[in-house]
């Protein structure tokens, strides 16, 4: 064999190009035909002054499939995210994966009580931290929504949270009110000193939900127009819930999805030409005996990696909520369908996998199972380096002299090379010993390894603080807002 | 300046070369050849024993660091036959007979080798009757069994009854390592202690030569 080998990069594909191309073209039919509902002005505005037919007594849109096409030219298929000191750290394109735990959990699961309860700032500071420790979490999400401060800052005092406790860039999240975004794109600007440094080195994407069917709320629909403004990353999170708010077949809803998504498409490029954009969602199989919204459930990951196929079809940087559990607590379930949708996610190389930590229904956050997700995450990028040819011959140790039987290879100068570089080597959550060694450290199960992991990382690691003036500008601009709604202080910061 | 500490990075480090230069250096420097083995090469091999179980060094880095050892080892065992100073102690070691598992009890021998340890390697499949001669032979202090298979695992019992049979018994301690052994196995069979791995088999073997001495 002449030349090198080169390694296979594993995948996993579930649609046909002809699929895809029959899901993209439907969904430009729904748009023409049905049209989307956009309860924001300006973007009807901006809309019907492009030509588009609005209907006179509501606020639905039909958009033209030439207009679509028009846009989706427009969308980089790149986005390059810098941390928090502006160094280079996440590059969505191609089939490039990042890790980031699952986004604003409106709960926390206390291991320690065995509790399902409301988060406070303290348990956002903590997920903050241990996210920032983990190697094989990448960024950030909306982390967990504190219930100590008023409802209306929740939104941004997770974003400030984010920035103080660590340097991971982030996605934030979804706001919750209109002067939301407003503030976040002043942290962030406070962090990058200037308004064309947060432009030129994102640190933070947004979050922009339209509500199944086919509707933008003025809430999302502001935030969209003012990402592409500002040039602040949007992903694009359409939701359909199959068979409640959306078509039953995971063909239909996949169809709804782009008509949302490629809506979305148009409101932001013809906000701004060129503003960047990510394909993502957060849809549901829709559990027809419980009425409940599994993540968990296969269909449910079978439609994130759908969608994310489409949106690489069409050159545009993809996201998912998928690699997360609908358990209730740790236990072997948070584990075999947090595993099933992270190397599946990476497989199927969607950019920014959002689930790590998450359980519920993607409503509670455990820093427990954040810290035993880290170690999948590590598995999974494992895996999608493959198997690689390294040099001309692969058995070295089988051609050495000397061979006899009952040779160990443990000192052979191929062991030495390969034996870190090769393999994968899990933290102290996984129980690789044998099992008297186990026996005498405790006889412990994976939740309590994890348990004693969290508090070693609460009491040894600390977050590069940010510096002086920008930790001052941040507290103003937080305190300020906060006080809008009644807060005359922040809630004491470890 | 501290040989001792240069020959314990050295092992530490794996620098093979470095540990045998600074080794004849504290040699030239009047340095005893039992303080270069009590100060230096067993503190850096236990401390490097203890990282390895600490889970902060690979099984490959720690043979590295024994094998860098014997570098030392090599220049100081002659100077020692003619100080009559103590080695660390006698160790006769084996697969019991009808098991052919050698690698777990090869690195053993290994890590022994780097403490100090005189090791004789009866390799594998070994009849009682055999470890029985070598001990005598070499008065060994302390015999090391390795087992995998629970079926062979009671060649153990052979060879404690044949150590009983020679009145052996205070003068050689036994200890058992391999998949088929454990602490509560040891105790049963009457074996004086188990190793679960390679360092603690040292920190094992040391323990069972303080009692013969």
């Amino acid at each position: 064999m002449k030349g090198e080998i080169p390694t296979i990069r594993p995948t996993v594909k579930l649609l046909s190009r002809d699929f895809i191309e029959k899901i993209i073209d439907e969904a430009m039919d729904v748009l023409e035909k049905t049209g989307v509902w956009v309860d924001y002005k300006p973007a009807l505005e901006l809309l019907s002054d492009s030509g588009e037919r609005v209907e006179p007594t509501s606020n639905r849109i039909y958009i033209n499939r030439d207009l679509v096409e028009k846009h989706l030219k427009t969308v980089p298929s790149e986005i390059l995210f810098y941390d928090r000191s502006e160094k280079l750290c996440i590059e969505l394109k191609g089939d490039s994966f990042y890790f980031e735990p699952g986004s604003a959990a409106t709960k926390v699961w206390d291991e320690e009580k065995k509790v399902i309860r409301d988060p406070l700032t303290s348990d956002t500071i903590e997920h903050f931290i241990v996210a920032d420790y983990l190697p094989y979490i990448d960024g950030l999400g909306g982390g967990v929504v504190p219930t100590d401060v008023p409802v209306e800052i929740r939104d941004r005092f997770r974003l400030f949270l984010s920035l103080k406790y660590s340097t991971k860039p982030t996605t934030n999240g979804g706001t919750f009110t209109m002067d939301g975004f407003q503030v976040e794109k002043n942290l962030l600007i406070a962090i990058r000193g200037s308004e064309k440094n947060l432009r030129e080195k994102p640190l933070c994407a947004l979050a922009a939900c339209p509500s199944p069917p086919l509707k933008w709320s003025d809430l999302t629909c502001h935030d969209l127009m003012e990402g592409a403004k500002y040039g602040i990353p949007i992903i694009l999170i359409s939701m359909p819930l199959t068979g409640v708010t959306a078509p039953i077949t995971l063909g239909g809803s996949l169809v709804q999805h782009t008509a949302e998504s490629l809506s979305g498409v148009v409101i932001s490029q013809l906000t701004r030409e060129g503003a960047p954009l990510i394909w993502g969602g957060s849809p549901s199989a829709f559990d027809m005996h419980y009425g409940t919204t599994p993540m968990g459930a296969i269909e449910t990951i079978m439609f994130d990696i759908a969608y994310c196929e489409i949106g690489k079809y069409l050159n545009i940087p993809t996201q998912a909520y998928i690699g997360m559990s609908d358990s209730k607590c740790i236990d072997v379930q948070t584990g075999l369908e947090t595993a099933s949708g992270t190397l599946l996610g990476a497989l199927a190389g969607i950019n920014i996998i959002t689930g790590a930590g998450m359980m519920n229904f993607e409503t509670t956050q455990s820093l427990e199972k954040l810290v035993i997700d880290n170690e999948i995450c590590g598995m999974a990028r494992r895996l999608v380096q493959g198997i690689s040819c390294h040099g001309e011959v692969l058995a070295e140790d089988l051609f050495t002299d000397g061979l006899y039987d009952g040779k160990h290879f443990l000192l052979s100068p191929s062991t030495l090379k390969w034996f870190k570089k090769e393999y994968f080597y899990p933290g102290t959550v996984i129980s690789r010993e044998d099992d008297q060694a186990w026996i005498k450290k405790g006889a412990t199960n994976s939740q309590q390894r994890a348990q004693a992991e969290v508090k070693k990382i609460l009491s040894t690691h600390k977050p590069v603080p940010l510096d002086t003036d920008t930790e001052n500008e941040l507290n103003k601009i937080m305190l300020q807002d906060a006080r809008k709604y009644g807060l005359d202080h922040l809630p004491v910061l470890a | 300046m501290d040989y001792l500490e240069k020959i314990k990075e050295s092992i530490k480090n794996t620098d093979s070369e470095m540990v045998i230069e600074f080794t004849k250096k504290a040699l030239e420097n009047n340095l005893e050849p039992e303080k270069i083995i009590y100060e230096a090469l067993t503190p850096a091999m236990d401390y490097v024993g203890q990282e390895y179980e600490k889970g902060n060094l690979f099984l490959p880095e720690m043979l590295m660091s024994a094998e860098t050892l014997k570098g030392a080892m090599e220049i100081l065992k002659p100077l020692l036959v003619k100080t009559g100073v103590p080695k660390a102690g006698k160790v006769v070691m084996g697969t019991v007979e009808g098991d052919i598992h050698d690698i777990g009890k090869q690195i053993v021998c290994m890590m022994l080798e780097g403490a100090g340890f005189e090791v004789f390697d009866l390799g594998v499949d070994v009849p009682a009757q055999t470890f029985i001669e070598k001990i005598k032979q070499e008065k060994a202090e302390v015999v090391g069994m390795s087992a995998f298979l629970s079926t062979t695992a009671l060649q153990f019992l052979e060879v404690i009854k044949k150590l009983k049979e020679a009145n052996l018994t205070d003068k050689v301690k036994v200890m058992i390592g391999g998949a088929a052994a454990s602490d509560r196995y040891a105790e049963m069979i009457g074996a004086d202690g188990y190793g679960s791995n390679a360092s603690a088999a040292v920190r094992l073997a040391r323990e069972l030569v303080e009692r013969t001495r």
